[in-house]
């Protein structure tokens, strides 16, 4: 025999949602009544214990209560109860998702001087989700990163709280500073929050990823295209920041075998790119031309083939036709090694993907090319016959 | 003070299904004899297994459908008793804050709240009288210091009478009484220590169920109310409406299979959507043994 337990449910609702109740209205009054900071800190502590929403207005009121009286606790004890009791006030008003305390939250982080006071009133702020803060936080976040602050651990604290709140402000213009976070002078922690934060902020972050490219060093333009990628932009927004991101790989002269190194990496990525989210017209070409012909190894010349390939379109079909035509060429001249028949192989395979009649006669021309060996021949009429 | 929130889900549902179980026992001879029946019936036993909804995980949405926060309930092995809360916030890995609960004789002992550092914020501890009722409380913060305490009273039949809150010091600061009627608790006075009211809150009932919570301010006049909206036996709906009248803001609450809450949604007082929370929960099934006549 078996039953549901259903009946007591509803008496039970009441402790679990958080009705309000006596021990609310009791607290509320004892908090008003509180003389000297030792009282408002234990009213408050009772008062956000209680878990419960209909208590904003108060904790609101005695947030604002205590930015008034600020001067009054200069003395250390009382100024390390005061940051304690503006702490729990500042949790709870984002807890509870008070609107009408963004402000209030807002002069806490720019008037009280703990660290951890200002982080937890910016993290409220956004849990509040008030844009109307998005850009002071980033601003903030911002310089921030520019240097270690003198006291290294406060600046960690509010730049932590920082990323938070960007991260639940969801607004794109969190999103430079906290790419630059990633990468600061802070510890571990707060580095890996900004990573894990990241790809949260805005869905379709490339207007800032594309800012992050025109003016960065070559790992930091890797390191955004990859956040693009990772992003949830729509596939021709994440293309345009790999048109870029390809094209700044190829005008950049690097130093040094790193940074050569770093480049062809982000051009890489750019061309897998294209591949992956099918990248057409003519925009991508002369990156991919470049990859091919200036490539820094096989591999980026291979995902130049395919994202021509992928393409389809003339201006590709013509750069992948003008391609085979000069293997071709080269092998009837007698130029012949491993790289150019893996590298002939992967353009019929390309202009086969094309499917754009123009490559049709420097597949001709290769299929009926003795110099190659059978099985280049033999790719060269497959693709003909599927275009045929 | 407002405490042992989940205990007191798991003591309300055990209650009811021993309510519950006591009245279908007793009630189906009583009602044939009046019925004139002369069948002899014999007693025989059998065993009930009753499923506990128990509450594991509860999320919290903004309006939109993002998901704010969740809290992680770990249970005992009996999965009665409430071990750690642990809430957590999606923006971060780690809990912003810890719930810890400790228990002596099958009653909670105390709460330890920690923050997301893991340095304690503020700890509660709970002594009980001879009888097993709630006696006293206090809160401590971080370094130990008592910041606050409460003292209860309790009449013949277990029903709390009164709620003496204390400062650090062990003054009193405020007493509140309780009255009961025929239905339940149904005044609630709070004075302050000069004896001075400072609100008084009236419950009404309906069918024997809460309808109604009428908040009072110390001249008396009425403040705000909060009227229980049922279907069936189930609550839909808590509407808050001002002294007025109007409605304030409404939550809806939907129930699962399992019998527990599924998910409450917050609406202002437009009807728009504020937020919501969902409910998870897994099944602990009871077994009992129960007298029937045959």
């Amino acid at each position: 025999m078996k039953r549901i337990a259903s009946i007591a449910l509803v008496l039970a609702l009441g402790v679990v949602l958080g009705f309000a109740d006596e021990t609310t209205e009791i607290y509320k009054v004892l908090y008003q009544q509180a003389e000297g900071l030792p009282q408002k800190y234990a009213a408050v502590l009772n008062l956000v214990g209680l878990n419960d929403k209909s208590t904003a207005s108060v904790l609101a009121s005695a947030l604002d209560e205590l930015i008034a009286t600020q001067k009054s606790y200069q003395a250390g004890v009382d100024q390390e109860l005061y940051a304690k009791t503006v702490r729990l006030l500042c949790q709870a008003l984002g807890d509870y998702k008070y609107e009408a305390s963004a402000s209030s939250l807002w002069t806490v982080s720019q008037d009280v001087a703990d660290p951890l006071a200002e982080a937890e009133a910016i993290m409220a702020i956004g849990k509040i989700r008030d844009l109307d803060y998005a850009e002071r936080i980033a601003i903030k976040l911002r310089d921030l990163n520019l240097q270690p602050t003198a006291d290294r651990d406060a600046g960690e604290k509010v730049a932590y709280g920082c990323i938070v709140a960007l991260d639940k402000l969801k607004d794109s213009r969190g999103f430079s500073p906290v790419f630059f976070a990633t990468d600061a002078w802070y510890s571990q922690r707060v580095r890996q929050q900004a990573a894990q934060s990241l790809p949260n902020i805005a869905d379709d972050p490339t207007d800032a990823i594309k800012a992050i490219l025109g003016s960065e060093s070559p790992d930091r333009q890797l390191r955004a295209l990859t956040a693009e990628t990772a992003s949830k932009a729509k596939s021709d927004r994440k293309i345009e920041a790999a048109i870029l991101a390809l094209n700044l790989g190829h005008l950049k002269v690097p130093h040094d075998k790193a940074e050569a190194k770093a480049l062809s990496d982000l051009r890489k990525l750019a061309l897998r790119s294209f591949i992956a989210y099918k990248a057409t017209g003519a925009d991508p070409v002369d990156g991919c031309s470049s990859s091919y012909t200036n490539g820094l190894d096989d591999e980026e010349r291979l995902f130049a083939l395919a994202a021509l390939g992928v393409n389809g379109s003339d201006p590709a079909a013509s750069v992948l036709r003008d391609i085979l035509l000069k293997l071709n060429e080269d092998q009837q001249a007698g130029l012949t090694d491993d790289t150019r028949n893996r590298m002939a192989k992967a353009a019929i395979d390309a202009a086969s993907s094309s499917k754009n009649k123009l490559v049709k006669p420097a597949l001709v021309a290769i299929s009926i090319n003795e110099k190659w060996s059978g099985g280049v021949i033999a790719a060269a009429q497959v693709a003909l016959k599927a275009m045929q | 003070m407002k405490k042992l929130t989940y205990l007191s889900i798991c003591t309300l549902v055990i209650a009811s299904i021993a309510l519950a179980g006591c009245a279908t026992a007793a009630a189906s001879p009583a009602a044939k004899a009046k019925e004139g029946t002369v069948t002899q019936k014999t007693a025989k036993q059998r065993t009930v297994v009753t499923k506990v909804p128990v509450l594991v995980k509860e999320t919290s949405f903004y309006s939109d459908g993002l998901v704010d926060q969740y809290i992680v309930y770990k249970l005992d092995d009996t999965k009665k008793l409430l071990l750690e809360k642990a809430t957590y916030d999606t923006s971060r890995s780690d809990p912003v804050e810890r719930l810890t609960f400790e228990y002596k004789d099958g009653r909670e002992t105390a709460e330890t709240l920690y923050e997301s550092d893991g340095k304690v914020r503020s700890r509660h501890e709970l002594s009980y009288d001879a009888k097993g009722f709630l006696a006293s409380e206090r809160v401590l913060d971080s370094k130990g210091m008592i910041q606050s305490s409460s003292a209860y009273a309790f009449d013949a039949n277990g029903r709390k009478t009164e709620w003496r809150v204390l400062d650090a010091s062990g003054s009193a600061k405020a007493l509140t009484s309780y009255v009961y009627g025929k239905d339940g608790l149904s005044v609630i006075e709070m004075r302050d220590i000069g004896g001075k009211v400072t609100g008084t809150i009236k419950l009404e009932y309906s069918d024997g169920k809460l309808g109604k919570r009428s908040y009072f301010g110390p001249d008396g006049a009425l403040e705000k109310y909060e009227a229980y909206v049922y279907s069936g036996a189930l609550l839909s709906s808590l509407e808050s409406h001002r002294a007025d009248g109007s409605l304030a803001g409404k939550t809806a609450y939907e129930y699962g299979s399992s019998g527990g809450v599924a998910k409450a949604s917050e609406y202002d007082a437009s009807g728009a959507l504020r937020a919501s929370t969902s409910y998870e929960y897994i099944v602990r099934e009871d077994s009992s043994i129960e007298t029937y006549y045959e």
